[in-house]
């Protein structure tokens, strides 16, 4: 047994020394040049000009090691100006890409270009990733077909049961002559109809849970949530404007001039490349080619699908609320930032719009406005609501 | 309301025994529904089909239908730009500086702009700027869909390269043959245009500029030219005068350029104790007379005779005193503006230019310093005699080519037909137009020019003023501009925005940020040449304008001016201010002449006008059945008719109403006196609208004061507040209350002060609120069943002294004599306007008997109407005392019956995107504009601060040029309006029915004296 033990202590000593042994080849060929620190440096520096095997403003940097020396990268790194004048193959280059010169980074060590040159060699695969996501699997949005995502009655059915067996009982108690408790139950059936009736015409026009499928199948969670990406930076005139706005498609580009392959989550029946298409269609809206990194052509705009809509007869301002209120856009539009495709989270009812204007107080300390002839009113009326502000006139929304 | 006077609207109310006017009176929508006419009948009931079945199975079928339709929603788009441009925020109004100068009327304006489209026009107050009902209505020409959207050769459409390829050659080919080319363009007064002509002319050859004015001021800019020097048009600033004497010029209307309204109410301020007074001496009913303090009915030949005889009493002399009649009220008025000295001034509107002269000697030897001769108007260029030589030498074929811009002869010369005949003498005929109009039409090439709203362009309406045009949308159609077209033909690479920027000295971008520069006046220390002028030649030539029984005077309706923007449905609609009449032009002639020629005006139970139509030859041209206006007023022996009407070209087939005066004009005189006139031959349907919304003569709506009483008499004589007794104690109608009252002396207390001495009645502010509050248009068919939309309508009052009026009651009994006292009474009345809107009473009483709450008070003193509320009962209009409540009997959008501007693509890019567009069977009423204050309050609330008294306005407020209207917050105790209500001249219309409005009325004061 001992022997046993010792030949298995052994096998572990020889097996625990190899395999550090194993991993401190790794650790010093990471001394030398750490792919891992030269994507980290890439990212910061190198993605406004390039990208690993596609050209963007610079050419594409995969396996730059393989054609170019070490020593010429880092010239070209240092001081891309000066080095563009001493060699013809810079010069080449600098023709080549409409004379743009390069930014130089002097700040850049050899062992930061090193770890660079390490990243472009081995690329995204090369680095020990830490976890590949696992696909977030969202209940109902596999289907990718419209949704009508009002509150259905799945039993419907019990309704034109109870309005038969009503009928039926009405009929069979009026055979039989007890003209009294027809007539009750007639009565009764009638108001019971009356009811759910009424209860349907309510939600008529309610649209609450519209989630329509967008012509780009734009995700808020992605942009908003996992990429913190601020409403306002995309709905830019909700603070000045009675709109929100539809980010144009400039806005869009702003970011996906360089981002033009999704790494986001994969969620739903979708792949990759399914995401990496609707990116393309952004670039078709754009008038923007990816191969020569300019726009082309005039573009088109995206027909988005509406989702929140007012009636014209309502006038709504966004900058009221958001700007003089102070409101968070989460107030009426819900959890966005966790929503893939954007549906409509209030009922957007009137009887939705003034019940908050009756519980909201007015923040007057903190305006100027109301020092003028509303002084009076911010004594007496400490925590005065929208609605005692006149929230509730009919003319403050209807004109 | 002077005690000793008697309002009324109309010849009719001063019948005897009629029950019209009282039906009217009694009723707000005077047509009954015809239910008992249907159900009473059952036979008829029975046989028609759908039968009462019928009728339950459609009603089932329909709410069945309704029900289901409304459970899906539509899809809709939401189409963002794909590159923003950065000033445009959607839902954020721009402003741009512009300039309105069409060749008749010039203004420096405010362009508002949402999303790219203009929607309103609004004065550049820093510019000076103001706005009249045309300036308005300018902004929806810019949709009408008749302009011209291609260039056309020969009718057919083509391309600018067409165009560029055929026309420069053909020009070249005409300089060879040595003919005349002639470009014939309307008053452009733009300096690079002139420069571009002259390169042109340097290119290919001498071109002759001919300007040409439809409506000529040759004659006074000729005068001005013979004793001062230069072919322009004195200036004149009325707020310093104190006596005014005008002859026949229309100075408030369009009288040599307009604009001068601002001035004139500067200087009857009767707060500052001094007030010009103001004597008017006319044969037609015009605005200015109507604002005058004194007017003496007068036709054309009685007016040049008065003309003559100031001009002896002011400067001594004694020309032709054989043949002038010494009458003692024109020695008066000479008296009077004797007396003014060099702070009277007196204008006249004869379009001779001995006339002009006589006036400007009479103001040189007062030494007026009214007129201003150094700093002339350049807005007025048209040249009589070249206009008539060169179609004279059309006809001869002395013309190789004519290139026509901004001007439609063959629509606006006496004789059109003639110009349309000898074009076809003219090799190469090119028009640059907005419309196929009656000279396009003619021409060989035409050429699509773009609207003033997506130019750029220049204009120096008078010396030392210079203002910039620039575009507020892009080209809407395949339109080029005249002066890029004329660039492109001289070889010039560069566009004429680069043109024009290159030859402007100064700061660019401010002077475009601000729409205007003024440019300094170099001295000129050489005096011009001066002719002599012999007065005795002048009067004689004067005087061969013989009496005779009808004279006729032709003037420009304030509505449509020369006529270019017949296609304008909201100037179509926009009731003249003093008949009350759209849609139309018409003779107007004397109560007196009228009974002698047995004419009548009828009024028809539902209050709609007829008038009898009658033949008029004047100088051999007859037009046929043109309907007689018995205008109260209108001087004995004297005709009316307003030019621009009758357009049959370039235009819809409802625009095309009335007759063309121009066939008169002869000699681009307003005045003649060879008429002959025919016996009634017809009737004429009238859309005229002024027993529509009276106030059912209830007394005290209209308050009038002398200025004499005014200063020395205490206001409770002249402004009476009504009192009611409680506790045995009077107590003003304004506090015997029987309702609760609202707290509203905290936030925003909304009041509008009308001035009534300051209104003039232009109607600006009538076109405004239309385009601010997507008023629709109703045709001519319903205004006259009294269904016009106008929320705001501008009351037209005559009065005159009641022992007339009681004497002719009391003497005349039967009908042919009563008619004989209504002419006394109509000779000469007395005129007052009066602009009503909602009141937006404080106790209102459209808002108790509404059954579904959809009128309610606000918290700011508006009196809010919610439209999707109402459900058409009309109870509210039924019980407002002020008529101010408007139905929508239709759907006015998208509907072919009405086929205006709300029913095309184009025409409704005009609409206000803040204010709703209502549906039929709602009603609707001024809001006090509730969209543009709530955007002032939200603005304040954005940048945290106060708001400044001024800030708050609505578009009638902002359109007036007078500042007769001043709107603001009571609340605010340093504001003007604050003031305003306090004010002893302050009364609220019928006040005694205790509805206390926000809207407070300011008496008129009239300086008699």
């Amino acid at each position: 047994m001992n022997i046993v033990q010792k030949r298995n202590l052994v096998s572990n000593l020889l097996a625990f020394v190899f395999t550090t042994l194993f991993f401190l080849t790794f650790s010093l060929q990471a001394q030398e040049a750490d792919p891992a620190k030269g994507k980290e440096l890439f990212m910061t520096n190198c993605t406004a000009c390039h990208q690993l095997d596609a050209k963007l403003i610079g050419p594409p940097l995969k396996n730059v090691a393989e054609r170019r020396s070490e020593e010429w990268i880092l010239s070209m790194v240092n001081n891309p100006t000066e080095w563009v004048q001493k060699n013809p193959e810079a010069k080449k280059l600098f023709e080549e890409y409409n004379k743009t010169p390069m930014t130089p980074f002097p700040q850049l060590t050899k062992e930061d270009v090193q770890n660079i040159i390490a990243y472009t060699s081995v690329g995204d695969e090369g680095i020990a990733v830490e976890a590949v996501a696992t696909p977030l699997v969202v209940p109902g949005a596999g289907n990718p077909i419209y949704q009508d995502l009002k509150p259905q009655n799945s039993n419907w059915w019990w309704q034109p049961l109870v309005v038969l067996i009503f009928i039926a009982v009405v009929y069979f108690l009026a055979k039989k002559k007890q003209n009294f408790a027809a007539i009750f139950f007639a009565i009764i059936g009638v108001f019971t109809v009356a009811y759910f009736l009424f209860a349907y015409l309510l939600q008529i026009g309610v649209d609450t849970g519209y989630k329509p499928i967008q012509p780009i199948e734009f995700s808020h969670k992605v942009h908003a949530g996992d990429n913190g990406i601020d409403c306002e930076y995309c709905h830019s005139s909700a603070k000045h404007s009675k709109t929100s706005g539809i980010p144009s498609t400039n806005v869009c580009m702003n970011c996906h001039k360089f981002i033009k392959e999704y790494k986001g989550e994969v969620y739903g029946d979708y792949d990759k490349e399914f995401f990496d298409a609707e990116i393309a269609k952004v670039y078709e809206s754009a008038g923007w080619d990816v191969s020569k990194f300019a726009y082309t052509s005039e573009g088109k705009p995206i027909e988005w699908t509406r989702v929140h809509s007012l009636p014209d007869f309502v006038f709504y301002n966004h900058s009221q609320h958001v700007n003089v209120a102070g409101l968070e856009c989460q107030t009426c539009h819900g959890p966005v930032e966790e929503m893939h495709r954007v549906e409509q989270f209030s009922p957007l009812t009137m009887d939705w719009c003034i019940s908050c204007h009756r519980d909201t107080e007015v923040n007057m300390d903190d305006n100027g406005y109301y020092r003028g002839t509303y002084e009076a009113l911010q004594k007496a009326h400490k925590g005065a609501t929208v609605a005692d502000m006149g929230g509730l006139e009919c003319g403050k929304c209807h004109y | 309301m002077a005690p000793n006077k008697k309002y009324w609207v109309s010849t009719e109310e001063l019948k005897k025994d009629t029950s019209l006017v009282d039906n009217l009176n009694q009723k707000e929508f005077i047509e009954e529904i015809p239910t008992d006419e249907f159900l009473g009948d059952k036979e008829r009931l029975e046989s028609t089909a759908p039968s009462r079945r019928d009728f339950l199975k459609y009603l089932g079928f329909t709410t069945a239908a309704a029900t289901v339709a409304s459970c899906e929603g539509p899809v809709r788009k939401a189409i963002p730009y794909v590159i923003k441009p950065e000033e445009i925020t959607p839902g954020l109004a721009n402003y741009y500086a512009s300039t309105y100068f069409d060749g008749y009327d010039f203004a420096n304006v405010l362009v508002k702009t949402r999303e790219g489209r203009p929607i309103k026009i609004e004065p550049n107050n820093e510019a000076e700027g103001h706005t009249n009902a045309r300036v308005q209505a300018s902004v929806l020409s810019l949709y009408d869909t008749f302009r011209l959207q291609n260039p056309k050769i020969n009718g057919e459409e083509a391309t600018w390269e067409q165009i560029d390829s055929q026309v420069p050659d053909k020009l070249r080919e005409v300089f060879k043959s040595g003919k005349q080319v002639v470009l014939l363009t309307g008053t452009c007064a733009s300096p690079s245009t002139k420069k571009i002509v002259e390169n042109f002319t340097e290119k290919y050859g001498p071109v002759k500029h001919i300007v040409y004015d439809a409506v000529s001021e040759s004659a006074a800019t000729s005068a001005f030219e013979k004793l001062y020097g230069t072919k322009a048009l004195p200036d004149y600033d009325f707020s310093k005068a104190d006596v005014i004497v005008s002859v026949g010029a229309d100075f408030l209307g369009d009288w040599q350029g307009g604009g001068f309204s601002k001035g004139y109410m500067e200087g009857r301020k009767p707060e500052n104790g001094k007030m010009s007074q103001h004597i008017q001496l006319e044969a037609n009913m015009s605005l200015t007379g109507a604002n005058a303090d004194i007017r003496i009915p007068l036709k054309p030949s009685a007016q040049i005779t008065a003309l003559l005889s100031i001009y002896n009493e002011i400067t001594g002399q004694d020309f032709a005193t054989d043949k002038l009649v010494s009458e003692e009220r024109i020695k008066e008025v000479a008296d009077k503006l004797k007396k003014a000295g060099n702070k009277g001034v007196f204008v006249t509107g004869i379009q001779d230019e001995n006339a002009q002269l006589i006036a400007l000697a009479i103001n040189k030897a007062l030494g007026s310093i009214v007129i201003n001769t150094k700093v002339t108007k350049n807005i007025r260029h048209g040249n009589d005699a070249a206009v008539e030589q060169l179609l004279a030498d059309m006809t001869d074929g002395n013309v190789g080519a004519l290139i026509t811009y901004n001007t439609n002869p063959a629509y606006t010369l006496p004789k059109g037909e003639n110009f349309v005949q000898a074009l076809e003498k003219v090799d190469l005929s090119i028009a640059f137009a907005m419309h196929e109009d009656e000279t396009a039409k003619a021409m060989k090439y035409v050429l699509a020019v773009p609207h003033y709203l997506e130019s750029w362009g220049d204009v120096m309406p008078k010396r030392g003023r210079y203002s910039l045009i620039q575009p507020t949308i892009q080209a809407l159609f395949n339109t080029r501009q005249f002066q890029d077209t004329l660039l492109k033909w001289t070889g010039n690479e560069s566009d004429y925005t680069t043109f024009l920027k290159d030859n402007f000295e100064g700061d660019w971008n401010q002077s475009l940020h601000d729409g205007f520069a003024i440019l300094e006046i170099e001295d000129e220390s050489s005096t011009p040449e001066v002719q002599e002028v012999d007065y005795n030649i002048v009067a004689e030539e004067l005087l061969k304008f013989e009496p005779k029984d009808f004279e006729l005077t032709l003037y420009t309706a304030n509505a449509m001016g020369d006529g270019q923007m017949a296609n304008n449905p909201w100037l179509q609609e926009l009731p003249d201010p003093i008949t009350r009449a759209s849609w139309d032009n018409y003779l107007t002639m004397s109560p007196t002449d009228a009974k002698n020629l047995n004419i009548k005006n009828i009024t028809a139970d539902n209050g709609a006008l007829d008038g009898d139509t009658i033949d008029i030859t004047v100088n051999g041209v007859t037009l046929e059945k043109v309907p007689v206006y018995i205008q109260p007023g209108q001087a004995i022996g004297s005709l009316g008719l307003a030019l621009g009407y009758g357009r049959k070209s370039g235009l819809k087939e409802e625009m095309k109403v009335g007759v063309n005066a121009y066939s008169f004009y002869k000699n681009f005189n307003n005045i003649q006196n060879d008429v002959i006139l025919s016996a009634p031959n017809g009737m004429h349907e009238f859309a005229c609208i002024q027993l529509h919304h009276t106030l059912a003569g209830r007394h005290d709506i209209l308050k009038e004061v002398s200025f004499h009483e005014y200063q020395h008499e205490d206001s409770h004589h002249w402004n009476h507040k009504h009192e009611f007794s409680m506790d045995h104690k009077g107590v003003p109608a304004e506090k015997a209350n029987l309702w609760e009252t609202y707290d509203d002396s905290t936030g925003h207390k909304f009041n509008l002060s009308i001035d009534l001495t300051a209104c003039t009645g232009c109607a600006a502010c009538v076109v405004a609120c239309h385009a601010e509050n997507n008023i629709p248009v109703v045709g001519k068919r319903e205004v006259r069943k009294s269904r016009d939309m106008h929320w705001l309508r501008i009351d037209r009052y005559y009065s005159s002294d009641v022992s007339s009026f009681e004497e002719a009651k009391e003497e005349g009994l039967g009908r042919v004599e009563m008619y004989h006292g209504v002419e006394r009474v109509a000779e000469n009345p007395q005129v007052a306007f009066q602009p009503v809107m909602c009141q937006h009473c404080n106790q209102a009483p459209c808002e108790t008997v509404c059954p579904v709450a959809a009128t309610s008070h606000g918290k700011q003193g508006q009196n809010q109407m919610a439209y999707n509320r109402c459900v058409g009962t009309r109870y509210c209009a039924n019980n407002c005392p002020y008529r101010v409540r408007r139905f929508n009997w239709f759907r006015y959008n998208e509907n072919d019956e009405f086929d205006y501007h709300m029913n095309d693509d184009y025409g409704k890019m005009v609409l206000n995107p803040d204010v709703v567009v209502r549906s039929r069977g709602v009603m609707e009423k001024c809001s006090l504009c509730i969209q543009m204050t709530q955007a002032t309050i939200l603005e304040a609330k954005k940048e945290g601060r106060t708001i400044k008294d001024g800030e708050f306005s609505t578009a009638c407020v902002n359109a007036c040029s007078t500042n007769a209207l001043v709107f603001g917050d009571v609340n605010d105790k340093d504001s003007k309006v604050a003031s305003l209500v306090e004010d002893k001249r302050a009364y609220h219309l019928l006040d005694f029915i205790g509805t206390r409005p926000n809207v407070v009325y300011q008496v008129k004061v009239r300086n008699e004296a």
